[in-house]
């Protein structure tokens, strides 16, 4: 009899503790994830519990809740919650170069191929802004620069027009030889130098 | 040269106007800058408002973004915007976000992100701002506040409303 009471009394616990083992969905949340350079940050999460910081990938903590503890978050139940905000993110801004040939606004070969996977990103881009930015190295004086700059940038920007690209908004600049990306005195033939910098938004 | 001559007699008077005309030209630029957008819309799908509280159009692809503007998805919309500093967030179903306050001016160090979800889901992405100033991005939900210190994360708040405990 006893032994029949202490049986019963043990399926009771093992009941409640049944009952109480599935994971309450956290109701506000937030979780770290990497970033599309692949680094990763962090957040500093501040509240009634105090603040902590997640720093870790996957690592997500409940906002709101005192005793401030963190727990792993997996694909699947970030998916399910999060589904709809990430398949909606928009393409993450990009910057990309382009290589001149000497003293002239002709694209060398590389760039020119590049040209051509480049305009058909764009054209995939929703509601794309366009900052295209002409640089020179130090050959020239510095105003022939300024405008070989403006030449270059305006270039690709033709270029990319030809090619059916038609961006919300575009702006066109030129450094000339004033922000040279390898540093070189005067009068000095370098590649890098001779370029355009197509940042997409 | 008469046209050298019109210069040199009214200098004074022609200094005057010129002031006169700046004036009202740079209060009308600061406004500009005031109303100019911090960002633009990306994507839609669904039901997606844009706009001031209460008055806000439907949300369309390229539409601008304003401080202050509520962004709001319905039942089955999402919608995604890129600010000026590259941050990107994109919204889940049944999401409310504000960008309370922003600042990206790094030429005169002015850089500032502050935004507000009061239900719903956010992915975000940060960019310059956090770049430059990792302290000066933050996310405010009902229950405490996330600092932005230069990563992508998710936000998840339930609406009171729908809270069914």
């Amino acid at each position: 009899m006893l032994r029949l009471r202490a049986l019963l009394l043990l399926a009771a616990a093992l009941w409640l503790v049944g009952c109480a083992a599935p994971q309450p969905v956290p109701r506000t949340y937030v979780v770290l994830l990497e970033s599309p350079d692949g680094t990763t940050g962090r957040v500093v999460v501040s509240d009634a519990g105090g603040s902590r910081v997640l720093e870790r990938a996957g690592q997500g903590t409940v906002i709101g809740d005192a005793r401030g503890a963190t727990f792993e978050v997996d694909d699947a139940q970030r998916q399910r919650d999060f589904g709809g905000a990430i398949g909606a993110r928009p393409p993450v801004p990009e910057a990309v170069v382009l290589h001149f040939e000497r003293s002239g606004v002709r694209l060398v070969p590389e760039s020119q191929r590049r040209m051509v996977e480049l305009a058909a990103r764009i054209r995939e881009w929703p509601a794309v802004e366009l900052l295209i930015v002409g640089h020179t190295d130090t050959v020239g004086d510095g105003p022939f620069n300024e405008r070989l700059g403006l030449a270059r940038a305006q270039a690709v920007a033709a270029e990319l027009a030809s090619r059916g690209v038609s961006p919300l908004s575009l702006t066109i600049e030129s450094r000339g030889e004033r922000e040279l990306l390898v540093n070189t005195p005067d009068e000095t033939d370098e590649p890098r130098n001779r370029r355009v910098v197509v940042s997409i938004r | 040269m008469p046209a050298r001559r019109i210069f040199r007699l009214p200098r004074l008077l022609a200094a005057a106007g010129f002031l006169l005309l700046l004036a009202p030209l740079s209060g009308r630029i600061a406004a500009q800058e005031a109303n100019a957008p911090i960002g633009h819309v990306k994507t839609v799908s669904g039901e997606a408002w844009v706009g001031p509280r209460g008055a806000a159009p439907e949300a369309r692809p390229g539409m601008p973004v304003h401080v202050g503007a509520v962004m709001r998805t319905g039942r089955t919309g999402t919608l995604g915007v890129t600010l000026k500093d590259n941050t990107v967030m994109s919204f889940g179903p049944d999401t409310e976000v504000v960008v309370d306050d922003y600042l990206f001016d790094p030429g005169q160090g002015g850089l500032k992100l502050a935004a507000s979800i009061t239900r719903g889901t956010m992915n975000f992405v940060s960019g310059l701002i956090a770049k430059l100033r990792p302290d000066a991005q933050s996310v405010r939900t009902p229950t405490g506040t996330i600092g932005v210190r230069g990563t992508q994360f998710l936000v998840k708040v339930d609406d009171p409303a729908q809270t069914t405990e």
